[in-house]
């Protein structure tokens, strides 16, 4: 029944993750949150929780599963979030790495007296191979780990945090692992049910960066010009992109250069540079433009203008 | 007359951007898709369960 729910809400674009952990091999401290929401005592399976256990429920439900667990996300999504997150993780290795950018908007400091902290969870969309001995919902969490809020974090005060996973070998598909940030704390201080003030999607996302230089500049008719490309990966993923670089007229060659790099991530630079001659007699602007896409998503321009003060006509003209 | 005037201010204006010596554009791509999700609340329900 929560596969059905998640997937209902995944449908409808709604900002709910939904996320499954086997009860006899936690990862990280989380289901620390729903016991200490429940409190000592038996209980049935499945133990479910909302941020961070600020609502639980315990034990198997029936038709009315869906409807209750519905109910509980929907009293969350009517909740503003009280702090403000940007996260970034990427994969290094078979590790994650995570950057986080926290701003407290409790109203109270955060601090380890009332247990602040962030976590960073690994997910991955993984479809049960056989339902009867696979997980059920699809959404497995592969790792947990936390950082404590200390010293203490006032109200407005912003910090950045630093997370990173022990080497995970239970990943099954990279390209399906999702990650997400989440900040929680303990409103009565130090016992008690936790709440959560925020959460963020932590995926990678793709940018780049393109610079284009052209020397020497000016460049004298029939002399050689040299064009550098730089394209820089400044996201959190691989990118496979594609590089055309439109040369001006009077240069020779001409036409559209295509190149097909994979810049690594974080950080991968790719640089190409290439020499054209300029025609003999030519003394004009020579613009040249650099397109990169990418299978990613993200894209760049990046423009060389050559000769360009040469040509330039001072609005002094309308006189 | 007028209609050449006009032309040069259009071809001034166009020409000044060139007017720095191999003038070079930077432009970082939007990354898609993580623009909204700090306006809201992210919303997490997890389950503790036995596979099967």
């Amino acid at each position: 029944m929560v596969d059905q729910l998640a997937n209902e809400y995944a449908a409808a674009g709604q900002p709910v993750v939904f996320l499954e952990q086997d009860v006899d091999a936690p990862l990280g401290n989380r289901i620390g949150r729903w016991w200490a929401a429940h409190g000592p005592g038996s209980v049935s399976l499945p133990l479910v929780m909302v941020d961070s256990g600020h609502q639980i429920s315990n034990g198997y439900l029936g038709s009315s599963a869906h409807d209750t667990y519905q109910a509980m996300v929907e009293a969350e999504l009517a909740r503003p979030p009280q702090a403000e997150i940007e996260a970034e993780g990427w994969r290094l290795g078979n590790r994650m790495h995570f950057d986080v950018e926290l701003t407290n908007l409790s109203g109270v400091a955060l601090s380890t007296s009332n247990s602040a902290t962030v976590h960073a969870l690994v997910y991955e969309e993984h479809t049960p191979v056989d339902p009867n001995v696979d997980h059920i919902t699809g959404r497995i969490v592969r790792a947990a780990v936390s950082i404590g809020v200390s010293p203490a974090l006032a109200h407005g005060a912003t910090r950045t945090f630093t997370l990173e996973t022990a080497e995970l070998s239970n990943v099954v598909d990279w390209g399906k692992v999702h990650t997400i940030v989440l900040v929680d704390y303990r409103p009565a201080g130090s016992s008690g049910a936790y709440d959560m003030l925020q959460a963020v999607s932590a995926d990678a996302t793709p940018a780049l960066t393109v610079h284009k230089q052209a020397l020497p500049d000016p460049v004298q008719p029939g002399k050689p010009l040299t064009y550098t490309i730089r394209v820089a990966n400044v996201g959190g993923m691989d990118l496979h992109a594609t590089v055309r670089d439109t040369l001006p007229a009077h240069v020779t060659p001409t036409g559209v250069l295509a190149w097909t790099p994979t810049i690594t991530a974080p950080g991968g630079t790719w640089e190409h540079t290439f020499v054209v001659t300029v025609e003999i007699g030519y003394t004009g602007a020579l613009v040249n433009q650099v397109e990169v896409t990418t299978e990613e998503g993200a894209t760049g321009v990046g423009v060389a203008i050559s000769n360009g003060s040469k040509v330039y006509l001072p609005m002094t003209l309308r006189n | 007359m007028h209609r050449l005037v006009r032309a040069f201010i259009l071809l001034s204006a166009v020409m000044a951007v060139g007017w720095q010596p191999a003038l070079t554009h930077l432009q970082a791509a939007e990354p898609p898709g993580s623009e909204s999700l700090a306006q809201s609340r992210l919303v997490a329900l997890e389950t503790f369960m036995r596979p099967g």
